[in-house]
């Protein structure tokens, strides 16, 4: 009889064990980030490290009741790269002020320490841009070996490529698979609306297009990206990128000279600008070419009207015909980059997309995945007579 | 001998034995402290406790965090080490060449050393991505600072130059064409990403691990030990290379394997924590105004004082704008010369 009762017990132990690993393996999980690497997770992570405070944007798809919630700490202060933005999640998240700025947006500014002292357990870096990537393997390697979890996304150098790989790992890490899902239908919807229609075009005659990037950063003329990031959008709009043959690298600089005598169809400047933001104006000429949350359309025309005189680029034929554009800038590392595929698509052929809305289409990504409202505008022409 | 001693502030006030132990107790000190310090306070029981328990010397019940364990032992200790030895070596290399090259002036950076580690840096941090996992940028920095110093002997065609001003000039050359050429593949690369390399450049120990400081500590014992082995030598030919030679210095060979050594040991220093300057300059200076110019004195002297400098100067670099840590070489740069200008007011410079 005691040995039955042993057998019992044994056999009650031996059900509670497997009950056990069953449910531990089901909270442990496996994903494979941007970077290729294997990462383990035992359970959902609760303070989270934001490589770029830009990825709030990305925080919003998954969560928008609060995606500050789980942000421990991040780099790149918000109000710094993207004004706009800020202030319009400061209206809603009071909190998102008292969140620790540890680092800038270089890498080397990374406070190591603040981040283990701040008992995270998950870090978000990008894959290539702002905050440590995956080129800093020594990061990686200590706040690893500190137990936060770190793992790469990218919006930013394969950003057609890797943003529905990216809000698909995110959703997965953060346990919102089902609202990653219902962006990336969205998303992949949006995007074959150009990609499909992009097929039956001329492929012999693309439309040139010249991209001023971060317009009033540098004062001279001109900052531009090659290829990934705001490039990435204009190809697959099915543009011939003149900056292409000129810089060798991603992003580089296109002399004057040569612009005015290979002249692009289209000009577009990229605006890193917001109304409101300090130091705005200087003897009533807006420094930067001014987009984004919070932005009416007058006032980024006029900043874009200010930028094309002060860097002496009203000669190009593209100003001379009402075809010269700004971009939010924001746009280069953000899921909101659909959009900016649409507008490029409609720039550069406009007759062949007369269906596309990408207002529409930005609308819809606020309404439905977004913790902020839509305010401002987000892209703008040159169109006002006095202008020309 | 006399007269050199009344022109120094310490020399036979206290023996250099004693003064060594000071030094070393001063800097067992500032250790302490730069590993307290930072982004995070944490006190100097908690300091001493974690590194004692993880180097075994007694066990102990841990009264802290694991997080502020991961800071001492994983982020602050081996970093605080690495500054430490850098500060070692650029002092050390620093006296050596004033030495051999009979130039009050030159420094760690004279011959190339720097510019050919800048170069290597850019390379890896620009153009080939981190093809050897975390050893990248030290490897290919290393690899261009003897690169840069084999170029220099090439170039002053070493084998004949009795003089060492040859060699100088051909450091220069070589350092201004390979800083063109640093230059020139930074223009190349992703100019977005120039930040890292000039971060690089200005040097910091942000990013140490214990596994590459074995490397320079190897480095450290065999370069310092030749140097204070042949510290008559380097006395001898601050004299010139005739009087070296009557002495019976092989002159050329000698200049040749210092030469050497202080590349190694440079390029071990700069390869793990960029290119920091006045380091060893400045300390070979301070060490000589104290205790005069004996070599056997000055090395051992310019070692601890190398150390506790940059110790020091990474301290400030940590607790200036916390979270952040500013570039070592600044802080290298704006105390060290105002050090040096303080002291050269309070005391001429003794000659060579």
């Amino acid at each position: 009889m005691p040995y039955l009762h042993s057998v019992k017990t044994f056999i009650k132990a031996l059900l509670l064990l497997v009950i056990c690993s069953v449910s531990y393996a089901n909270q442990t999980f496996t994903v494979t980030d941007l970077a290729g690497r294997d990462v383990t997770f035992s359970s959902q992570p609760e303070r989270i490290i934001l490589g770029d405070s830009r990825y709030l944007h990305a925080l919003s798809i998954l969560d928008q009741e609060d995606p500050t919630k789980n942000v421990a700490a991040m780099l790149s202060r918000l109000d710094w790269v993207d004004y706009g933005s800020y202030v319009e999640y400061l209206k809603r998240f009071p909190n998102l002020k008292d969140i620790p700025i540890i680092g800038r947006s270089s890498a080397d500014s990374f406070s190591i320490e603040s981040a283990i002292d701040l008992r995270a357990d998950l870090a978000i870096f990008s894959l290539d841009g702002h905050g440590p990537n995956a080129r800093h393997a020594n990061t990686i390697k200590i706040l690893e070996k500190a137990g936060i979890k770190v793992i790469f996304v990218d919006f930013r150098k394969s950003p057609l490529e890797n943003t529905p790989k990216s809000i698909a790992l995110l959703g997965k890490v953060l346990g919102k698979e089902a609202k990653a899902q219902t962006f990336l239908n969205f998303y992949e919807a949006q995007l074959s609306k150009v990609t499909d229609k992009i097929k039956s075009l001329d492929a012999n005659a693309p439309a040139k297009v010249f991209i001023h990037s971060r317009v009033g950063v540098k004062s001279g003329c001109c900052e531009t990206m090659a290829r990934g990031m705001m490039a990435s959008f204009f190809d697959a709009a099915g543009a011939h990128n003149i900056s292409k043959a000129v810089v060798p690298g991603i992003a580089g600089f296109m002399d004057l000279e040569y612009l005015l005598t290979n002249q692009p169809d289209l000009y577009v400047a990229t605006a890193v600008g917001s109304k409101g933001m300090p130091k705005e104006s200087k003897d009533d000429e807006l420094p930067y070419v001014m987009l984004g949350a919070g932005t009416p359309n007058d006032f980024a025309e006029k900043s874009l009207y200010d930028s094309i005189k002060r860097y002496k680029l009203n000669h190009l034929e593209a100003v001379k015909s009402g075809r010269a554009h700004a971009l939010w800038h924001g746009f280069y590392n953000s899921p909101l980059n659909v959009v900016a595929v649409q507008v490029a698509a409609k720039w550069l052929y406009p007759k062949h997309f007369s269906d596309l809305d990408p207002e529409a289409t930005l609308e819809h990504f606020f309404n439905e995945f977004q913790a902020i409202p839509l305010t401002g505008v987000y892209w703008t022409t040159l169109s006002s007579d006095e202008y020309k | 001998m006399k007269n050199n001693q009344k022109s120094t502030l310490l020399a036979g006030d206290i023996p250099l034995p004693v003064l060594l132990s000071i030094l070393a107790c001063l800097l067992v000190l500032l250790v302490g402290v730069a590993v307290g310090v930072g982004a995070v306070t944490i006190s100097q029981p908690v300091v001493w406790s974690v590194i004692a328990s993880k180097l075994s010397i007694y066990s102990i019940e841990p009264f802290w965090s694991l997080g502020r364990e991961n800071i001492i032992w994983s982020v602050r200790f081996p970093r605080t080490l690495l500054a430490a030895m850098v500060g070692c070596a650029l002092a050390v290399v620093g006296a050596a060449l004033q030495s051999v090259t009979r130039n009050p002036l030159a420094d760690p950076h004279l011959l190339g050393v720097s510019s050919g580690a800048a170069f290597g840096a850019v390379i890896a941090l620009l153009h080939t991505g981190m093809i050897l996992g975390a050893m990248t940028v030290p490897i290919f920095a290393f690899i261009g600072a003897l690169s840069s110093i084999l170029l220099v002997l090439a170039v002053a065609n070493f084998s004949s130059a009795y003089d060492a001003g040859r060699l100088v000039l051909a450091g220069v050359a070589i350092s201004f064409v390979l800083s063109s050429l640093g230059s020139l593949f930074i223009f190349m690369g992703d100019h977005r990403s120039s930040h890292t390399v000039i971060f690089w450049m200005l040097g910091g120990f942000g990013l140490a691990q214990w596994d590459q400081l074995g490397i320079l500590f190897i480095a450290l014992i065999i370069g310092i030990s030749y140097l204070v082995y042949k510290a008559r030598y380097l006395n001898v030919m601050t004299l010139g290379d005739e009087s070296a030679s009557t002495f019976g210095v092989p002159v050329v060979r000698f200049r040749l394997a210092v030469i050497i050594i202080c590349a190694l040991l440079t390029g071990a220093a700069v390869a793990f924590s960029g290119i920091i300057g006045f380091v060893g300059l400045m300390v070979p200076h301070i060490v000589r105004i104290l205790v005069g110019a004996d070599y056997r004195k000055v090395l051992p002297l310019s070692a601890l004082l190398g150390a506790i400098f940059l110790v020091a100067a990474d301290i400030i670099a940590r607790t200036l704008i916390p979270p952040e840590d500013m570039p070592i070489g600044i802080i290298t740069g704006l105390i060290g010369g105002a050090a040096f200008i303080f002291l050269m007011r309070k005391k001429q410079m003794l000659p060579q």
